[in-house]
């Protein structure tokens, strides 16, 4: 695993981590996601099973399940996961009590998932949040993944292979995307509430 | 957990009459005894030639320390912030590293303070940040504490004695003030990093 470009700098809210993938295993993450039925996005709210908000969330999701074909994924996220926690925010961190996401954004949709916060209506507290930018960002326009921690926003890089590590508490957003198809795997990483 | 306490989580929560009238009144003489110093912070564009609504914060500010006259502000501050953590948040808090700022608002000079969070690269990092009102809502216009974690803005309670509570790590402000004064106390409570 190499730590290519490595962290941004530590006053960013978000930490990205390029390189940690091939470009040989980007594509297979993006073959076995297509390969999954993706269901129109809902947003955990009133319902206890989650609502279709078009108000907040335009995008298409499938879970990616760890098995025998996704097991090695699961073991490389997690490494990049403690690795980047051990450095940067030492969080009490238990693992991915959730499955994978695997989002699709698409232009014609004009799909977005406006400002939000990770925490908040899960049973098990989400502590990192990740995002692995699939898609070179030629690919599409618009989509942009961004961060309000501070008086400005911040954008993460889109480069393909990319991940995108921040704290579950950050207020984040993705913007709409106007042309193309942007796809990503989001990931939780879970663990005691915060103290 | 409730519908309110998520909210609590996510964002604020207020505790109504925290302090009587006439304490509320020695908070303000001692605050005002002070000569609160005009703080000016340019944000985005250094420089003395910058618009007042361009500015990231337009305050004064003075420093409470804790002494003989105070020790009773920071008791009572103190079970406040317990009863509130043990309520709600239960995150390890060891106490007050920082001195209590006392808050100054002007209308006649576009007092401000934009979108931010607390927490900083301290030894002693804020965990649990608290603001007092002071000022009666009807003696000022706008100056709407604000919270933000996705969905809708949150607009703090603006009743004099009420203390406002959030997690330092929930993006914040403090809308422009464009009549009277708002006066303020902002207390941080501190303890090891977030884990």
């Amino acid at each position: 695993m190499s730590q290519g470009n490595g962290q941004y700098g530590s006053t960013l809210p978000f930490a990205a981590w390029g390189g940690a993938f091939t470009p040989a295993e980007l594509d297979r993450i993006e073959a076995y996601g297509d390969g999954l039925t993706t269901a129109k996005a809902t947003v955990a709210g009133d319902a206890p099973q989650g609502k279709e908000d078009d108000a907040s969330r335009i995008s298409r999701t499938a879970w990616i399940a760890r098995n025998a074909e996704t097991d090695w994924f699961y073991v490389r996220m997690e490494r990049i996961a403690r690795t980047l926690n051990d450095q940067l925010w030492q969080f009490s961190i238990s693992g991915f009590s959730e499955l994978f996401q695997y989002t699709i954004y698409n232009g014609q949709e004009q799909a977005y998932f406006d400002w939000h916060v990770d925490q908040g209506f899960v049973e098990v507290p989400r502590k990192l949040s990740f995002s692995l930018q699939l898609s070179h960002g030629s690919q599409y326009e618009g989509c942009d993944l961004q961060f309000h921690a501070g008086r400005l926003v911040e954008t993460a890089p889109r480069e393909r292979g990319v991940v995108i590590a921040f704290p579950s508490y950050v207020l984040h957003r993705v913007t709409p995307i106007t042309s193309g198809t942007r796809k990503s795997v989001v990931i939780w990483i879970t663990g005691p509430k915060f103290k | 957990m409730t519908e309110e306490n998520r909210l609590a989580m996510l964002t604020f929560n207020a505790w109504a009459d925290a302090f009587t009238p006439a304490e509320i009144d020695r908070i303000v003489a001692d605050g005002d005894s002070l000569m609160p110093e005009r703080v000016q912070l340019a944000g985005t564009a250094p420089g003395d030639h910058v618009a007042a609504a361009e500015r990231l914060r337009i305050t004064h500010t003075a420093w409470i320390d804790r002494n003989p006259d105070t020790l009773w502000l920071c008791a009572r501050m103190q079970a406040v912030a317990q009863s509130l953590n043990d309520q709600t948040y239960q995150y390890d808090l060891r106490g007050f590293s920082e001195n209590f700022q006392y808050t100054v608002y002007h209308g006649n000079e576009g007092g401000h303070y934009d979108w931010h969070v607390d927490h900083g690269p301290l030894p002693a990092p804020r965990k649990l940040s608290m603001t007092v009102q002071l000022t009666d809502p009807s003696q000022y216009q706008g100056c709407n504490l604000e919270f933000c974690a996705g969905g809708n803005v949150e607009i703090a309670p603006r009743d004099r004695g009420t203390v406002v509570a959030f997690p330092s790590y929930v993006l914040h402000r403090v809308t422009p003030i464009t009549a009277g004064v708002r006066k303020s106390l902002v207390v941080w409570t501190t303890g090891p990093k977030f884990r």
